[in-house]
């Protein structure tokens, strides 16, 4: 029985980890715009399939792959950044408008995928000779997780250094308080947007193709972006560790609310203990939050 | 420049509206194959062009949670049409298919279907898969008249089984027999070839299908002497099963029964390899093509057996499956076959009515399918007591260490 509760604490940590790398490229605009980033998910599942598209046509091993992704997923997030919020930013558009337009390019990016990829599901190729590994002989650990439980950590540590000690993050933090004043400061607004969006992009990239070898690549991936902003409201709106504390207590949530109430049950406890967390903690585990614009 | 942003912005808005909202397929058929361009335009022709053309009505899931599936029907049926134009049409008038996408919704699928019937004039329509979904037809149906082809597994969808036992007249199931009946077949086929005794339940409570499947797998399974040893639940959104896994794998069970659709199947069966569960999988025809190709290692299957309507490696699919991946650039799946068959079968019966009349064509879905040469049988007969498939058999099949073989043809 022993085992059986530490293999739950080892599923729950994977599929927190899970949670953890969507809600960090989500947080990071969030915490920058303060606005709730739902095309977020629509980058993952486009760059979910791109990079099943040069799998299939490059025969890339993983690496070579994950960085060629990363890249697209980069410069596609910066161009629905263009598209959708670049224009809003500069016009002072009401904040609603920045949801209905993360919204909306979100379905759109989805909406492309299910075009393109209509009417059958697709599976990356197997890029590791093991897919987990034992522990002892009653736990395991699957392969995939440990690469998003480690991405998770290292993305936090390499944001936290961007953000706080390069010129960059300065200036991403300063656009994140008053964009007026930053500009007055000589940062050039539009630059610094358009990095935060690629630096979230490459992130959606990741969580999007780890999250395709993890289950499998079909449209509604994007579906698991509501997980990550989950995650990163129990974690503090915004805030950059926060997003894999979040994760990871989501996951963990929901994996022994499956085992003690089963799975029909399941969402409904895990959504009230999340309330009940929320209305002791309203600022998160972090402790810190950021208001939001919407 | 503000001008050419505000366009580029308003042409991006309007693309959105028109892929996700429940407006007619025609974009997915002209992004596939530039060729099939008339499609989309002849499915946006307003009624009063109609007059010489026979309108078919589809509704599917093209864009929601089921888009995978829906669209595998849509696309099965629309080739099956583009063939039978080329060769003439039904009763020398061509076909005008409109379709519409429900977005896995009851409320959209009876939208599309009082459009289908008041405004388009459809003299028949192909719907999905779904049994929940189909059902949200039978009242409406009735009342417009309209007659309706689908694949719901559930008996329910067809017929009043818990009430009068009448069928509800104007649905029909076509392509595949009912889920306790196909539950049947491989139950019965488990219990007399193999020495499993307990058996684990995993199923998608919220799918209907995987429901009657496991009622039907259940009454049989004990009467033949079978244990349960456990059973366990997930919807149809979840992603992670370890925990339901891990319940099974300490509850003793030698196989797990599960008909969950594929996504969840090839998730569940690489979770359950993560736990070290190697027991065999008792399953639907999810486990057909493409289930073995989307898993990492095909081999952690080392047993399983499932039934299924069509196996498409059968040589006698080929050139659909050639013709299917040339029209839309993607293998053929299961979904497409029934799409496919069940279009032929609605040809079948507009040709025995003489006309597009609705009634007619009710009537000669009732009394006149027999024999037809389709892609799941050579011998198709609907049952018109029944609104459902008669002696339809179903294919057995085992896995073996990733291996598909055909074992047997069972009916139920």
């Amino acid at each position: 029985m022993t085992y059986y509760y530490i293999q739950l604490i080892i599923n729950g940590i994977a599929l927190g980890s899970v949670y953890s790398l969507i809600a960090l490229g989500f947080t990071l605009i969030f915490s920058v715009l303060k606005f709730s980033n739902f095309s977020h998910g629509g980058v993952m599942v486009v760059s979910a399939y791109f990079a099943y598209i040069v799998c299939k046509n490059w025969n890339l091993g993983f690496v070579p792959m994950i960085l060629v992704t990363v890249i697209f997923g980069g410069l596609l997030s910066c161009l629905a950044q263009l598209i959708g919020f670049e224009r809003l930013r500069r016009t002072k558009g009401s904040s609603m408008l920045f949801f209905v337009s993360s919204s909306n390019l979100g379905t759109l990016l989805q909406n492309i995928v299910i075009l393109m990829f209509a009417s059958s599901y697709y599976s990356y190729p197997a890029f590791f000779s093991k897919s987990y590994f034992q522990i002892t002989e009653n736990l395991t650990i699957a392969v995939t997780d440990m690469i998003m439980l480690g991405l998770s950590a290292a993305g936090i540590l390499i944001l936290m250094y961007i953000l706080y000690k390069t010129r960059m993050g300065i200036s991403i933090r300063a656009l994140s308080m008053d964009s007026d004043t930053a500009k007055l400061m000589g940062i050039n607004v539009s630059l610094v947007m358009a990095l935060t969006f690629f630096i979230s992009g490459m992130l959606a990239a990741i969580a999007g193709v780890l999250c395709g070898m993890k289950f499998l690549l079909y449209p509604q991936l994007k579906d698991l972006v509501m997980k990550g902003m989950t995650a990163s409201i129990l974690g503090g709106l915004g805030n950059i560790s926060g997003a894999l504390y979040g994760g990871i207590l989501l996951g963990l949530l929901e994996v022994f609310m499956t085992s003690f109430v089963g799975s029909s049950l399941q969402p409904a406890c895990t959504f009230l203990f999340a309330i009940i967390f929320l209305i002791f903690r309203p600022q998160g585990i972090s402790g810190k939050f950021v208001k939001e614009k919407v | 420049m503000k001008k050419l942003m505000a366009m580029a912005m308003a042409t991006i808005m309007v693309l959105s509206l028109l892929a996700g909202c429940g407006t007619n397929s025609a974009a997915p058929e002209a992004t596939q194959t530039p060729a099939a361009t008339q499609v989309p335009a002849e499915t946006q022709a307003p009624a009063e062009s109609t007059a010489d053309k026979i309108v078919i009505g589809g509704i599917n899931d093209l864009t929601g949670s089921r888009s995978v599936t829906g669209n595998a029907i849509n696309n099965g049926v629309t080739l099956a049409i583009e063939e039978i134009n080329a060769a003439g049409g039904i009763l020398g008038r061509q076909i005008e298919y409109i379709i519409y996408d429900n977005k896995n919704d009851g409320q959209e699928t009876i939208n599309a279907y009082t459009r289908l019937a008041d405004v388009d004039k459809a003299s028949a329509v192909i719907t999905t898969d779904a049994s929940g979904i189909f059902m949200s037809l039978i009242e409406v149906s009735t009342e417009k008249g309209v007659p309706v082809l689908g694949m719901p597994s559930d008996p329910r969808a067809v017929m009043d089984t818990e009430g009068t036992g009448e069928v509800y007249p104007y649905c029909f199931l076509t392509g595949q027999c009912n889920a306790p009946q196909q539950a049947a077949i491989i139950a019965q086929y488990v219990a007399e070839n193999t020495d499993m005794k307990k058996a684990a339940l995993f199923y998608d409570q919220s799918n209907a299908y995987a429901v009657a499947y496991m009622n039907g797998f259940r009454d049989l399974w004990t009467s033949k002497g079978g244990e349960i040893t456990i059973e366990q639940t997930c919807n149809s959104t979840d992603q992670d099963f370890s925990t339901q896994l891990s319940k099974i794998k300490a509850s003793g069970a030698e196989f797990i029964c599960t008909p969950n659709p594929t996504a969840q199947l090839v998730i569940m069966v690489q979770q359950a390899a993560q736990l070290g569960l190697n027991i065999p999988y008792v399953g639907a025809q999810d486990m057909s093509d493409p289930f073995l190709s989307l898993l990492d290692d095909p081999t952690v299957v080392s047993k399983a057996y499932f039934q299924s309507s069509v196996y498409m490696g059968d040589p006698s699919l080929d050139d659909f499956c050639a013709n299917y991946e040339a029209r839309f650039g993607e293998p053929a799946t299961i979904k497409a076959v029934n799409g496919y068959d069940s279009m032929y079968i609605l040809k079948a019966a507009i040709e025995a009515a003489g006309s597009d009349d609705r009634n007619a064509i009710k009537n000669a879905m009732e009394a006149s399918i027999s024999n037809l040469d389709l892609l799941c049988t050579d011998s198709y007969t609907e049952d018109g007591t029944t609104h459902s498939p008669k002696d339809l058999g179903m294919a057995v099949y085992e896995i073996t260490d990733g291996v598909l073989e055909y074992k047997d043809y069972l009916q139920p």
